[in-house]
């Protein structure tokens, strides 16, 4: 039974980690799959009598060899034309632990019943109803609550905690929403187009407006844009200089509500030359 | 399931979830990888997957030069894998890990020690182990606290090798593998096992062919090494090297961290000391001998003679700490069986035996708790620097390379996903080249040539730049115009 779980957890993490990667699913079956199972199988195919070692060991093991496993697949998956990516690791651990996975079960055949390693894990409601002693019963819910409360603590320490920390994200891309092709020579009396972006991480609704400058004067900008917190804005924004010069530094001026004094400011320096 | 073992498997279940606890205590307000070590392994292990080999641009040098079989390529395979079968980001499994190994190391230190009567107390204290910014430690996500699993792990196959062949090869690859994760933990377990073994065989009235599992090992120990030898020649012969220099290096001054445990817990070692020589025996002899000599090796040696590489006292103390908290719980065991056998006559005699004993627990952990918050760890970056990586690794090429400011240097790689940072070495450790780039920064990066120089595209600044070759595509970052 136990070597059936390990090998059926493996074989549902591989389609998961490929098409899930990410969920919690994947995440608790991937945690086992790389952390608990080449261990403990590679452990029931070293040790497959019963009084070779107690479960408790066979468990401490499982993690601590498969600590030992893993580094070496990989060592090994190095050396190979597929290198160390999702597929080949995932297959290589795969068929480790099937392959180790089934000496144990070989090797335990050939065992008299008595002698072989097999777990059995025996719970019935009615035992649990039945004439059983009070503290008993007590202390196996008890191990339950606290099963729960550490699975819980894990879960709680482990969610990333919000720092509360207030900002907005301001920044500009090229006119085709990627990070080049900025403007940078502009022909007097046509527009230059680049995309603006903000995201709000003000814990609150902000409003935002852009002011679009070259030297004192504006060139362009964008009224009002309300944003809920973690929303995001995107859009391409154009701008018109009013007079030919070398080096001329655009402005692109980000408020935040009713603030006199820009929160961002980002330069592109463009050369404004005159119509032909 | 017996009343004894519901009771205990209750206890070692709620002394894992301390684990868990104890691991993220200094980050339940921070998101993010605490020490520059944590970052460095992130970028490297993201690079590892990025081209799917374990040679490899040096992702913090601009790309500009290869790592070659980089000495801790085990636990970026070990971390790499996790990743890819969970699908996971990196920021969760980064949070994650931590918790999860000082998990592992309190089961297997139970396992290990439940044998010998204080299974339990060696998996709670194995939960002490203290965290620093100069030691590293559980808290953080290192090759040296995966390392400090196999501690336990091989002498609990040693004590299976006491009448039997099978773990032997178990040991020597555990070793081996260890060797690719990290070495200096590898020579430290190694030098637990051989004492260990070595007291076995000359002490332990076993007959000459039931040790013969053990001598071969004593024998075999040494071969573990090879395997990193292999892997990167030159590595190993300067670490040697350096070892063995003779010449006095002025060290700076190491903390002893022993008082953060918890002035209980470190009584109680006291009192494990005491009861290990009194009660004698080749197996506490063989627990004590190998914490005695790396106490005075941390503590004493490098005073004295002030050689070696530093990182050998720093990590030696958590290897330290791990067998106080052994030895701490093996004290606490034998106050418990003496109380037991003290109030065995009575009626309910075991009631204030154990009502002690969670007096004494709650008290050093309150105290640990106490030297554990008094710990200052650093933040390398906060949010918003956070969303400017990412926003980096999204918006520009790939084979982008940044000069940045080099405290911020090792984080940008991993949240980035792979782009290549310049910063010669990255802040503290401070060499010329990191100072001359922050003071290019303060003085508004005028230089182009000197951008190119570095084959950098990408700047970020905490000081504004005023270089119309630059264009500012975000509050402190700077692309380079393409053909300027």
């Amino acid at each position: 039974m136990d070597l059936l779980a390990v090998v059926v957890v493996s074989l549902v993490l591989v389609p998961l980690a490929v098409f899930c990667g990410g969920s919690p699913a994947s995440l608790v079956l991937g945690l086992i799959f790389a952390l608990f199972s080449p261990g403990y199988s590679l452990v029931a195919a070293i040790f497959p009598k019963r009084d070779d070692l107690d479960i408790v060991r066979r468990l401490a093991l499982g993690f601590g060899l498969s600590i030992v496993v893993v580094p070496l697949v990989g060592v090994v998956l190095n050396f190979t034309p597929w290198g160390i990516s999702l597929y080949p690791v995932l297959i290589a651990l795969l068929v480790f632990i099937i392959a180790a996975s089934a000496v144990a079960y070989y090797r335990r055949r050939r065992l008299p019943p008595e002698g072989r390693f097999e777990p059995r894990f025996r719970f019935s409601l009615s035992g649990f109803r039945g004439r059983q002693h009070l503290w008993d019963k007590v202390l196996l819910i008890l191990l339950v609550v606290v099963i729960i409360g550490a699975i819980g603590t894990l879960v709680y320490v482990a969610r990333p905690p919000d720092t509360g920390e207030a900002f907005t994200e301001f920044y500009m891309l090229g006119p085709e929403g990627r990070a080049d092709d900025y403007p940078d020579v502009i022909v007097l009396g046509e527009e230059a187009t680049v995309t603006l972006g903000i995201v709000n991480h003000q814990q609150e609704i902000a409003d935002y407006h852009i002011r679009i400058v070259i030297g004192e004067q504006d060139v362009g900008g964008v009224a009002t844009i309300t944003l809920a917190h973690e929303e995001e804005w995107e859009q391409p924004v154009s701008f018109a200089p009013t007079e030919v010069g070398e080096a001329q530094k655009v402005e692109f001026q980000l408020y935040w509500g009713s603030e006199s004094k820009a929160y961002h400011t980002l330069d592109l320096w463009v050369d404004v030359v005159g119509s032909q | 399931m017996s009343r004894a073992s519901l009771i205990k498997a209750i206890l070692l279940v709620a002394i894992i979830a301390l684990a868990f606890f104890m691991a993220l205590y200094p980050r339940l307000d921070y998101p993010y990888p605490l020490h520059v070590d944590e970052w460095m392994h992130l970028g490297h292990t993201t690079q590892v997957l990025n081209t799917g080999h374990l040679n490899y641009p040096n992702p913090f040098h601009g790309g500009q030069w290869e790592v070659e079989g980089h000495p801790e390529t085990g636990y970026y395979i070990w971390f790499g894998t996790s990743l890819l079968a969970t699908g996971s980001s990196w920021l969760v499994l980064a949070r994650l890990m931590p918790a999860l190994v000082l998990g592992i190391i309190a089961l297997v230190a139970y396992a290990w020690g439940r044998k010998r009567g204080f299974g339990l107390e060696a998996a709670f204290f194995a939960t002490f182990i203290h965290t620093t910014i100069r030691f590293l430690g559980p808290a953080f996500l290192v090759p040296v606290t995966l390392g400090l699993v196999f501690f336990p792990l091989c002498l609990i196959l040693l004590e299976k090798m006491e009448k039997d062949w099978r773990p032997l090869p178990l040991v020597v690859v555990s070793l081996a593998s260890l060797f690719l994760i990290h070495g200096t933990t590898a020579v430290a377990v190694g030098f637990v096992l051989v004492i260990y073994l070595l007291f076995y065989l000359v002490l332990s009235k076993s007959p000459f062919r039931q040790t013969l599992p053990s001598l071969t090992c004593i024998l075999l120990i040494p071969f573990s090494g090879l395997v990193i030898f292999l892997w990167n020649r030159a590595f190993v012969l300067r670490e040697i090297q350096n070892i063995m220099n003779a010449e006095k290096i002025p060290l700076p001054a190491i903390p002893i961290p022993l008082p953060q445990l918890g002035y209980i817990m470190i009584a109680l070692a006291v009192i494990g000391f005491g009861f290990l020589i009194a009660r004698g025996g080749w197996r506490n002899y063989a627990l004590l001998v190998p914490t005695v000599i790396l106490l005075f090796f941390v503590q004493f040696y490098r005073q004295w003679f002030e050689v070696g590489p530093d990182i050998l006292y720093e990590r030696g103390w958590l290897y330290v700490m791990l067998l106080v908290a052994f030895i701490a719980g093996y004290g606490l065991s034998q106050l418990r069986q003496l109380g037991l056998d003290f109030f065995k006559r009575w009626r309910w005699g075991a009631l204030p035996v154990y009502v002690a004993l969670a007096v004494v627990v709650v008290f050093a952990l309150v105290l640990r708790m106490d030297g554990y918050a008094k710990e200052d760890y650093y933040h390398v970056v906060n949010t918003p620097t956070y969303h400017d990586f990412k926003w980096i690794g999204e918006e520009l090429p790939q084979d982008s390379v940044v000069l940045l400011n080099p405290y911020v240097g090792w984080s940008l790689v991993p949240i980035s996903g792979g782009q290549y940072v310049y910063t010669a070495q990255a802040y503290p450790w401070g060499v010329e080249e990191a100072i001359e780039i922050d003071q290019f920064f303060r003085a508004g990066a005028p230089d182009t040539e000197y951008i190119r120089e570095r084959n950098a595209n990408v700047l970020y600044s905490p000081f504004p730049l005023n270089n119309p070759d630059l264009v500012e595509v975000r509050e402190g970052v700077y692309i380079l115009r393409e053909g300027s």
